[in-house]
């Protein structure tokens, strides 16, 4: 099928743009205004198909990107607690303990921290975690150095876990953590993950994972499986038309050129999601990249691990 | 205030002995969902299997239909029971030949009944039957349907709506309250604003499905009901759309926060779990009405295939 | 995006929904537009009669009715710091607003048992619902002190009791509670009939029709001199749910009405299910049992009208509402929305991107001599351009058409000039903007305060809807305009209009049991309508009205399709009636619901002149064909005589 039929297969600009504007209204808050998109579209030149035959792509894809909104992260926050408090209970044997008991027994004896240093979006989350459950300061500590001795369950919280093996940015936190605290329950609390991260997470280290969202190949937007184009999954060209999205992500996705992301994200990620304070960088880097002149839909800030740069530029100090 | 357990397993991982089940209840359907679990625990299923038809779904059907597929299975002791999507109570009768009591063990698999039918069910095995306990069976459905790709078109129904109090959750409106509507949200956008309009209440308060089946159901819900959404005075909560009890929490706090003297009125336009768990809040509180707009037709399919298959633990009785 | 505005100010607002402080801050008053020509605002108290105010979805029946309801009396009177009672006696009446809701309704029905018996039933829990409310106004007046206590217990609280047939009840409030413990009775009845399908075995015996309605206001009215000059009006809601029985019982009360009690009924059109009583063999009827109000009249939708400044003040009370647009004293709707349309200018932006579309469509398309066409070229006035291709296509010389035009341009007063001018700027400039769209193959903008006026059809909340989304549309595209000069872009009205139009063409299918069948007749006389309007010689232009006699038709399901058309206001009647000729019967004409002009890009003017006029045959064919067959309706010859305002010959009858 050529690409121009391809193509007709997705909604209009003017529909797709409806969408979006609804979506903007709805769940992003209203940050993202016409002129926004327009200036995103403007990326798209036609290097891979006609510039409205990218439009439309691009339109689509904006279309199944899902972004996290306040309200909603402080939701997550409360359901990966209340998973949590659910786990508790559900090994206890509530015939001697009452559940109250169980589940005070259980934090009296636990430390929560993140996975990264405070100013991370694991500590980020950490605030929201606290606040949402309407937790005591004294339970949360800043680093795994800090925890006491006395300490049996420690909590970690982050937002985004989804890289398995040892690329995974977190993978050197939890080889430290487990040998350091030999006996200890773990247990990482996450509001995005992917089911293989979990899995090996799980049977790595011995922790216990719990995540409120749960992330498999239908997330990964140019799987065979793919959300993104199950409106297409009845026709016999399916694959095509999602090879038709790969390509011209891909294509710009190496225009961009980030140093260590892959073209689709980091680890070749595939995800279209992001959360109202940050935009994980698994995604599409063609919603986030800010270099070589690209203008992101959506900010992503990155971790600053190497320059030191203290002093901004500003006229008047 | 009195804690429970909740019972929610995949079916995959429970450890319930479904030999053990005296009476398994499911509705016929074309959808793929309809026998996923029947399929699963057939082997094990020892008693009573009681099928329900609704006439509506028969029309024209070929024998070929997956409709016909649960007839391939081998199950002892099954009960064909031909009711109307339009009158629950239809299936009153024969239903009531099965001797429950108070001690059987009942399953019922909500996959394919449309809401009013296992509403009715529930409060029948409690009311008449006095049944404390049953588990339920639901199959999540893989992606939904959206025609041409677009969100605004995902319709479960066609042709007029016609918003009734689902029988046996009249509620009781107390002299001088309020009226509150939750409208636990669906993707199909006609049927809350027909609900929101019919019911006139003085507060709404709506409940997204979030963590929803897969991550941008969440957005789709939104925009679905986008102007009832947009509406400055209305509320948004959230709660899990395949865990029963995360809506019966919800629903809960709502009741007790605040002011009293609210006179509740759920609408379950969201997925079956959470109606599920506004079911059983609604059993809990008898003074709860629950409406929901009966369209004149339902879309046969508007799901495709299947996903993860959930076991819940439901105390009719609180 | 619509930072700064802390919220579209169209948005939420049901008035049913709104409490007593609400209705106040939102009420205009209708009867200072001159909205209503059958009444007077002494009249929802005072008339002797019973009144039925008709009217669609959102045209401002429950906020109408709720206003002169005992609760906001209320309130009026508090923040008049006067007592209730020296309020009610300058009304001379007390409203009780009742609104049962559809679902409520319903359930008093069906599970094995018989109308009959639900009518008994549904009779009972009316009584005490009104009886109820009787009570809770004499508590309030008690609390006013109204009355002494003396007259209270020995006169109100016996006297009630029995009434009630309640027995030795101490006070009003032990008689609120006895009610409110059988209206219970009643709701967990309903509750359980369908697991058990049994009749109501109440405690007590069940109250008859008016035995509490007229029976409790009877009794004050003889009893209590502060009752004497008052009169008992029951503001009755959404007549339209309820089920053919239960308006049966109520149609009862409306014809055996006492003096001092008054209906005041809100409904749909057509949302009358029967007009029987109770009793078969006898009817109520209008003029006799009540008097109608239509809360939608299209034949004042004229520029200018008092229902266009209703819309006005209605906007403005919910612009001012939200800060951040009453601190920019953006708050006339007319001016954030322009008043009208400038279809000049409209045209020109289309003309600019080919000048030559018209004339080459007239030479390709009309076999029109070019040199003819470049005589009457109108170079920055395309509408006048496409007029003269017109006119030559009329047999006129292009040296005299021209002519024309250059005395009008110049204002000449000549013969021709005048004939120029008035088919021009009186007649026909709205029909060339549609045939000027159709050549370059654009859609026509609907904008302006006047079209949405126009559009809203008389449904105030179909003008609230398209304001509302084109603030959303505004707030999305150019925040700027909008919160800087208080301004909102044609193109974003337009979309809002053809968002609205799409949306209610969509919502036909949802018309309980005849959806179907009246959205295929929607669609296909707006194609018909559409016809018209591309008609190059302009013989009947902006046709969008048709003409039938509804209660003509035999075919049953073909009438009670057009009655819920009409109910739920999709088609329109308009106070006119036609002949189509001599010895022919008088037929209503009728418009389909001018919010579906963008849908079917036709015009929302009332234009008087041709309609097309139907038939039951040709109404079968248009409710049962998915697409018409429009040769039937063919534009060289009429199909209908010209109606009572039809405009006299014009330049473009010269065949």
């Amino acid at each position: 099928m050529g690409i121009a039929n391809i193509i007709s297969l997705f909604p209009s600009e003017k529909e797709l743009m409806d969408i979006i504007m609804d979506t903007s209204k709805t769940v992003w808050d209203r940050d993202l205004v016409e002129k926004d998109i327009e200036a995103w579209l403007s990326n798209f030149t036609g290097e891979v198909y006609s510039v409205d035959q990218e439009k439309r792509l691009a339109l689509w894809l904006l279309t199944h990107f899902t972004f996290y909104n306040h309200a909603e992260v402080a939701h997550l926050c409360k359901v990966v607690y209340n998973d949590l408090i659910h786990r508790i209970v559900l090994n206890t044997d509530t015939t001697k303990i009452p559940l109250e008991n169980a589940v005070d027994d259980f934090f009296s004896v636990a430390n929560i921290i993140s996975p990264e240093s405070t100013s991370g979006s694991g500590g980020f989350i950490a605030y929201f975690f606290r606040h949402e459950n309407e937790l005591p300061m004294n339970i949360f500590n800043f680093s795994l150095k800090n925890i006491g001795s006395g300490v049996q369950h420690i909590i970690v919280i982050d937002d985004v876990t989804l890289t398995e093996g040892t690329a995974g940015q977190m993978y050197k936190f939890w080889e430290d953590a487990t040998s350091t605290f030999k006996g200890t329950n773990f247990y990482l609390l996450t509001l995005v993950a992917s089911q293989t991260s979990i899995n090996f997470l799980t049977s790595k280290f011995g922790i216990e994972a719990i995540a409120a969202i749960k992330l498999d190949n239908r997330d990964k937007c140019f799987s065979d499986e793919s959300d993104t184009f199950s409106s297409f999954r009845e026709m016999s060209n399916h694959k095509e038309i999602i090879e038709t999205g790969k390509a011209f992500a891909s294509h710009y996705g190496t225009k961009i050129s980030i140093p260590h992301i892959d073209p689709l994200g980091y680890a070749d990620g595939q995800y279209s999601f992001g959360f109202f304070y940050n935009i994980p960088d698994n995604t599409l880097p063609i919603f986030w990249a800010q270099l070589n002149g690209w203008l992101p839909i959506l900010r992503r800030y990155h971790k600053n691990y190497k320059t030191q740069k203290y002093l901004h530029d500003e006229r008047f100090v | 205030m009195k804690k429970d357990i909740y019972q929610m397993e995949l079916l995959e991982d429970s450890k319930i002995n479904i030999a053990e089940l005296d009476y398994l209840i499911l509705a016929s359907g074309s959808d793929t969902r309809a026998y996923e679990v029947l399929g699963k625990i057939a082997s094990h299923l020892r008693n009573k299997i009681i099928v329900i038809h609704f006439k509506e779904r028969l029309q024209n059907l070929a024998l070929s239909d997956p409709l016909f597929n649960f007839k391939k299975l081998t199950l002892p002791n099954l009960q064909e029971i031909t009711s109307e999507i339009k009158d629950p109570s239809s299936c009153l009768e024969e239903i009531q030949l099965n001797n429950f009591s108070p001690t059987s063990k009942i399953a019922i698999d909500i996959s394919c009944f449309t809401k009013p039918y296992f509403y009715f069910l529930l409060k029948l095995l409690c009311e008449r039957f006095k049944i404390a306990n049953i588990l339920a069976f639901y199959t999540e459905p893989k992606s939904y349907l959206f025609t041409n790709g677009l969100f605004s078109t995902f319709h479960t129904n066609s042709g007029p709506l016609v918003p009734w109090e689902i029988p046996g959750y009249s509620g009781y409106e107390a002299r001088g309250s309020k009226r509150r509507l939750i409208i636990l949200l669906g993707f199909d956008g006609d049927l809350s604003k027909e609900i929101n309009e019919d019911v006139s209440p003085n507060e709404t308060i709506v409940i997204n499905g979030f963590p929803s089946y897969t991550p941008k159901f969440k957005d789709i819900s939104l925009i679905a009901n986008e102007k009832l959404v947009s509406d400055h005075n209305i509320t948004i909560k959230y709660a899990r759309a395949n865990n029963p009890f995360d809506i019966y929490n919800v629903l809960n706090r709502i009741k007790n926060k605040g002011n009293p003297g609210f006179f509740m009125n759920i609408a379950p336009l969201g997925t079956k779990p959470m109606a599920l768990g506004a079911c059983l809040f609604a059993l809990h509180n008898p003074d709860v009405r629950i409406i929901y707009p009966l369209p004149e037709n339902y879309e046969n399919k508007y799901s495709d295939m299947c996903w993860n298959s959930w076991v819940y633990g439901l105390p009719l009785m609180n | 995006m619509m930072s700064g505005l802390y919220r579209n100010p169209f948005s939420g607002v049901n008035a049913v929904q709104l409490t007593e402080a609400k209705i106040l801050e939102y009420w205009c008053n209708p009867f200072i537009y001159d909205l209503f020509t059958e009444i007077k605002e002494e009249d929802v108290y005072g008339d002797e009669m019973n009144i039925v105010f008709m009217g669609g979805r959102s045209t401002g029946k429950s906020m109408f009715l709720r206003y002169w309801s005992f609760p906001v009396q209320l309130e009026i009177a508090r923040r008049g710091n006067i007592p209730v009672s020296d309020k009610l006696r300058a009304d001379k009446g007390i409203g009780l607003y009742f609104r049962i809701d559809g679902p409520k309704l319903k359930s008093f029905f069906g599970n094995g048992l018989s109308d009959d018996y639900w009518s008994a039933l549904f009779t009972n829990y009316f009584e005490l619902l009104v009886g109820r409310q009787y009570i809770e106004i004499l508590i309030q007046l008690a609390f006013e002190k109204v009355f002494n206590q003396q007259i209270l217990s020995s006169d109100l609280v016996p006297g009630l009791n029995e009434i009630f047939q309640f027995q030795d009840k101490g006070s009003l409030d032990e008689i609120l509670q006895e009610i409110d413990n059988r209206i219970r009775e009643v709701e967990v009845y309903l509750g359980n009939v369908p697991f058990y399908k049994e009749p109501f075995l109440p405690s007590h015996r069940g109250y008859l029709s008016q035995s509490l309605s007229f029976g409790i206001a009877k009794f004050l009215t003889n009893k209590m001199d502060y009752f004497r000059e008052i009169n008992f009006v029951l503001l009755l809601d959404e007549y339209e749910n309820f089920l053919e029985y239960q308006q049966k019982s109520i149609n009862t009360l409306l014809r055996f009405t006492q003096s001092q009690i008054k209906f005041r009924i809100g409904m749909r059109l057509e949302g009358f299910r029967t007009f029987a009583m109770i009793s078969e063999d006898d009817f109520i009827k209008v003029g006799r049992e009540y008097r109608e109000v239509r809360l939608e009249e299209i034949v004042n939708i004229k520029k200018g009208s008092s229902y266009f400044n209703f819309l006005v003040d209605v906007s403005k009370k919910r612009l001012e509402a939200v800060p951040a647009i009453n601190e920019r004293k953006f708050t006339n709707i007319k001016s954030i929305l322009s008043e009208k349309e400038n279809v000049e200018q409209d045209a020109l932006e289309l003309y600019q991107a080919n000048e030559n579309a018209i004339i080459n469509f007239f030479a390709n398309s009309k076999k029109v001599p070019l040199a003819d066409l470049e005589k009457v070229r109108s170079p920055n006035k395309p509408l006048l351009e496409l007029m003269n291709c017109i006119l030559l296509t009329r047999g006129n010389r292009a040296e005299d058409i021209k002519a024309a035009m250059e005395d009008y341009l110049a204002r000449r007063k000549t013969d021709a000039e005048k004939k120029y001018r008035l088919d021009y700027v009186h007649k026909y400039k709205l029909s060339l903007s549609f045939l000027l769209c159709s050549i370059y193959r654009t859609n026509k903008l609907y904008y302006s305060f006047n079209t949405f006026a126009f559009l809203s059809s008389g449904i105030i909340g179909h003008f609230i809807e398209l304001c509302r989304i084109a603030f959303d549309e505004a707030g999305w595209a150019d925040n700027e305009s909008l919160m800087n000069r208080g301004e909102i872009n044609k193109q974003f009205q337009n979309n809002a209009a053809v968002k609205l139009s799409n949306t209610e063409k969509r919502q036909i299918n949802r018309i309980e049991t005849y959806g179907g069948i009246i959205s295929r007749f929607i669609d296909n006389i707006g194609n018909i309508f559409r016809e018209y309007h591309l008609d190059f010689k302009m013989r009947y232009p902006e046709v969008n009205q048709f003409a039938i006699n509804v209660d003509a038709i035999q075919n049953e399901k073909t009438q009670k399709a057009l009655k819920a058309a009409i109910k739920w206001t999709v088609i329109q009647k308009k106070p006119t009636m036609q002949t189509t000729g001599p010895n022919e019967s008088l037929q209503d004409l009728y418009t389909i619901n001018r919010v579906l002009a963008p849908v079917f890009q036709i015009s929302y003017r009332t234009r008087g002149g041709k309609s097309v006029i139907l038939n039951e045959t040709i109404v079968n064919d248009l409710i049962s064909s998915d697409k018409i067959n429009i040769s039937l309706f063919p534009k060289d010859e009429p199909i209908g005589k010209k109606g009572k305002n039809s405009k006299p010959p014009d330049l473009f009858s010269q065949e």
